[in-house]
C-alpha cells in the first residue's frame, strides 16, 4: 500500500471504524515511515487540540436576559389556544425518523468533553451481532407484525413442502427453536418454517435455498434473518447476497430502513449501524426502498424512495449508461437515501443524495460530466414524481424541518450541501441548474 | 428522552413561565459556546444565545416529549450562527484560499522530515504551546459549515447521528463533510508547522 493509502486511513482511525487488521498495518507502516509518522502525530495533534480548546464561561446574565424577554409578552401560543395535533409540520415527519435513530441509539449525549478513544472496531461495527445484540438495536425480532399476516404452515402445506431450505456450510449457524425458545444448532441442513429466525456465529456460512421460487440466498457470519414468507425476508444484522435466479419472480428483504422489491436479479444486501447497503440493484430490476418507521406518517407514499427515479436522473445528468455499465449502490439512511454509481474498475463516477424519497428533493449530486438536461428529461421524471426544476441539484433549498417551530426560515447555507465528499473533492459551490446545462 | 426537560416544559407550558430558567441554566454554556466557536464573537454569541433560548421557548407549544430538547436547541443556535455570518461581511479570507495560495504542504512536510529527520525539531515544534493557538486560528478560518461540523464533532462530542440530526442533513454529508474540514485544518497546521507561517 502506498503511503497515500495509507494516510487515507487516519480518518477512520480516529473515527474508530477501523478494522484491527488494518489498524496494525498501519501502525506498523508507520513505526518504519517517518513521513506518515509525522503525519499521523499531526492529526492527532489536531484533533486533540481542537478537543481541548477552551470553553466559555457563561455569560452572568444571560438567564435574566432570555427571562426578561419571555416574561415581558404573553407567548404566542397562549393566544391561539389549545394546540392542534403533533404531526402536520415538517418537523413531526423528521423527527419521525429520528425516533428510529433515537432508538438505535444505546447512549445518547455524553456533553463532558472526553479524551479520544479510539472505539474497539467491534463497538462500531459489529461483525458479530448476537441476537441480543440485535435487540438491543432496536431489532426486535418479538414484533412480528409482518408474521401475523402470512398463513401459517397446515397439514396440507407441510413445513417440509415449503421448500425453504438452510444449509450449513461453516461455524457457528443455529435456528430459533419456537417450540422451546432456544437457539438450536443446525448441524448439516434444516427446512424452515415461516417466522424461523436464523443466526450465523463469528464464523458461521449458511446458504437459504428457496426451491420452489428459485431464489438462492449466501449468508455470510454475524447475521440475524427472519424467514417471513415465500417471498420476504427480514434482515435484522449482517450481510447476504441474494440471488433471485428467475426473471420475474419477485423477492423482498427488509432491512431497518427499508423494504427492497426485487425482481430477477443479484444483489447483496447489508445492514450496518449507518445504513442498509444495497449493492447491484440496478434499473434492470425493480427495486424501491419503503423507510420504515415505528411512527404511522401521515401520507404513506412519503417513506417511498423510488431508486428508478434516483437512477434515471442520475442517467440523464450524467450521460452514463446506470443500466448497462455501471453497478449501483444504495445506501438507505433513517431519513436520506444515497445512491452511488460505479464502474468496472470499482470507481465512483456519479452520487446522488435524496431526502424523504418520494414527493421530495435532490439533496445532492455529484456527477462527473454531466450533460445538458433537455424538457423530456424533466418529462420523464414528473411522470415518476413531481420534480420541480429549481430542486434538482439544487439541494441547498432544503426546507429546515424547524422553520415552523423555532421561528426560523429555511438556514441551511449555499455551501452545505455542496458537494464535500470523497467523491468529489469540489471546493466550488455545487452549480446552479443553469450552470449545469452550460458545462 | 430527557424527562426532566419535557417536566420543566410541561411547566412552562401551563403558564409557568418562570421555570424555563432551569433549561436556560442547564444548556447555557453548551449554546453560548457552540455560538462562540461558530462566529467567533463573545458578544454577538451572547445574542444569539440569548435569542435561540426565546425563540424556542415563543414555539414550545411544538415540543414533542419523544425527541431531544437540547437537539432542537442547538438546531436552532446553529441556524443563528449561520444567519450571522451571511449578514457580515466577508473579511477574513477562507482556509481554503489561504492554502491554494501556499505550496502543496503535505509535501513540503514530507520533504522536511526527510531533510530534518523526526529529530530535526518538527516533532518537538508540534509539542509546543503555540500550537493550541494555530488550531484556534486555523478553526477560525473553517468555513461555517466545516466549523459546525467539527466543533460539534471534536468540541461537543457529538456522533456523526447526532449531528446529522442537528444539521438535518444525511449522515454521509456530514462525514464527508468533517472529513473535508480535517484535511483543510491539517493543511493549515502543516504549513504553519513547516514553514512557521
Amino acid at each position: 500500500m502506498s503511503c497515500e493509502k495509507y494516510r487515507d486511513l487516519f480518518d477512520s482511525v480516529f473515527d474508530g471504524e477501523i478494522k484491527e487488521s488494518r489498524k496494525e498495518k498501519l501502525f506498523a507502516h508507520l513505526d518504519a515511515c517517518p513521513e506518515c509518522n509525522l503525519q499521523f502525530k499531526l492529526y492527532e495533534k489536531m484533533i486533540s487540540g481542537v478537543e481541548e480548546l477552551d470553553e466559555l464561561e457563561t455569560p452572568p446574565d444571560l438567564t435574566a436576559g432570555v427571562m426578561k424577554e419571555i416574561t415581558a409578552q404573553p407567548p404566542p401560543w397562549k393566544e391561539s389556544g389549545p394546540l392542534p395535533g403533533w404531526f402536520p409540520g415538517s418537523w413531526a415527519w423528521t423527527m419521525t425518523f429520528a425516533v428510529v435513530l433515537l432508538v438505535t441509539l444505546v447512549t445518547f449525549v455524553e456533553w463532558d468533553n472526553k479524551p479520544l478513544v479510539v472505539a474497539e472496531p467491534d463497538q462500531v461495527n459489529p461483525k458479530t451481532w448476537s441476537p441480543e445484540e440485535a435487540l438491543i438495536l432496536g431489532r426486535d425480532p418479538a414484533r412480528d407484525d409482518l408474521v401475523a399476516k402470512v398463513e401459517p404452515p397446515t397439514a396440507s402445506n407441510p413445513v417440509a413442502e415449503l421448500g425453504i431450505l438452510l444449509v450449513a456450510h461453516q461455524g457457528e449457524v443455529e435456528v430459533y427453536d419456537q417450540g422451546t425458545s432456544q437457539w438450536k444448532p443446525v448441524q448439516e441442513q434444516a427446512y424452515l418454517s415461516f417466522g424461523d429466525r436464523i443466526h450465523t456465529g463469528e464464523s458461521g456460512v449458511a446458504s437459504l435455498e428457496y426451491q420452489r421460487e428459485k431464489v438462492s440466498l449466501r449468508v455470510k457470519p454475524g447475521s440475524f434473518f427472519q424467514v417471513l414468507d415465500r417471498q420476504t425476508l427480514r434482515v435484522y444484522a449482517g450481510n447476504a447476497w441474494v440471488n433471485v435466479k428467475r426473471k420475474g419472480t419477485i423477492f423482498r428483504t427488509e432491512t431497518p430502513n427499508a423494504i427492497a422489491s426485487v425482481r430477477g436479479t443479484k444483489y447483496s444486501v447489508e445492514v450496518t449501524p449507518m445504513a442498509d447497503v444495497y449493492r447491484g440493484v440496478g434499473l434492470k430490476s425493480y427495486a424501491e426502498f419503503v423507510n420504515k418507521t415505528d411512527t404511522p406518517v401521515p401520507t404513506a407514499d412519503l417513506g417511498l424512495y423510488s431508486t428508478r427515479l434516483g437512477l434515471n436522473i442520475m442517467k440523464a445528468v450524467s450521460g452514463f449508461d446506470v443500466v448497462d455499465r455501471l453497478e449501483s449502490e444504495i445506501k438507505v439512511f433513517e431519513s436520506a437515501v444515497q445512491i452511488i454509481a460505479k464502474d468496472s474498475a470499482g470507481h465512483e463516477r456519479a452520487s446522488l443524495e435524496l431526502e424523504e424519497g418520494f414527493g421530495s428533493k435532490v439533496l445532492l449530486a455529484t456527477i462527473e460530466k454531466p450533460r445538458a438536461l433537455t424538457e423530456n428529461d424533466f418529462l420523464a421524471w414528473s411522470s415518476v414524481m413531481p420534480l420541480d426544476q429549481d430542486l434538482l441539484l439544487r439541494s441547498r433549498t432544503k426546507v429546515d424541518p424547524l422553520a415552523g417551530t423555532a421561528g426560523s426560515t429555511p438556514k441551511i447555507p449555499a455551501a452545505a450541501t455542496e458537494s464535500s465528499g470523497p467523491v468529489s473533492e469540489s471546493d466550488h459551490p455545487a452549480p446552479e441548474f443553469d450552470d449545469v446545462r452550460k458545462r | 428522552m430527557d424527562n426532566d426537560d419535557y417536566r420543566v416544559i410541561k411547566l412552562c407550558l401551563k403558564g409557568k413561565t418562570e421555570a424555563f430558567a432551569e433549561l436556560v441554566e442547564k444548556y447555557g454554556r453548551r449554546v453560548y459556546n457552540l455560538a462562540f466557536r461558530l462566529t467567533g464573537n463573545a458578544e454577538k454569541s451572547k445574542d444569539i444565545a440569548q435569542e435561540a433560548f426565546i425563540k424556542v421557548y415563543r414555539s414550545l407549544d411544538k415540543y414533542d416529549p419523544k425527541y431531544k430538547f437540547s437537539s432542537w436547541l442547538l438546531k436552532t443556535v446553529s441556524n443563528l450562527c449561520i444567519d450571522y455570518h451571511r449578514t457580515k461581511p466577508d473579511s477574513t479570507a477562507s482556509l481554503e484560499v489561504i492554502l491554494a495560495s501556499k505550496a502543496e504542504s503535505t509535501i513540503l512536510s514530507d520533504l522536511a522530515v526527510r531533510q530534518q529527520g523526526m529529530d530535526g525539531g518538527l516533532e518537538a515544534k508540534l509539542e509546543a504551546k503555540e500550537l493550541g493557538k494555530v488550531i484556534r486560528e486555523g478553526i477560525d478560518l473553517l468555513p461555517i459549515d466545516y466549523k459546525a461540523v467539527m466543533v460539534m464533532r471534536h468540541l461537543q462530542n457529538f456522533s456523526y447521528r447526532e449531528i446529522s440530526q442537528v444539521l438535518s442533513q444525511p449522515i454521509g454529508t456530514i462525514k464527508a463533510r468533517i472529513h473535508r474540514a480535517r484535511k483543510l485544518l491539517k493543511g493549515y497546521l502543516e504549513s504553519w508547522l513547516v514553514e512557521g507561517r
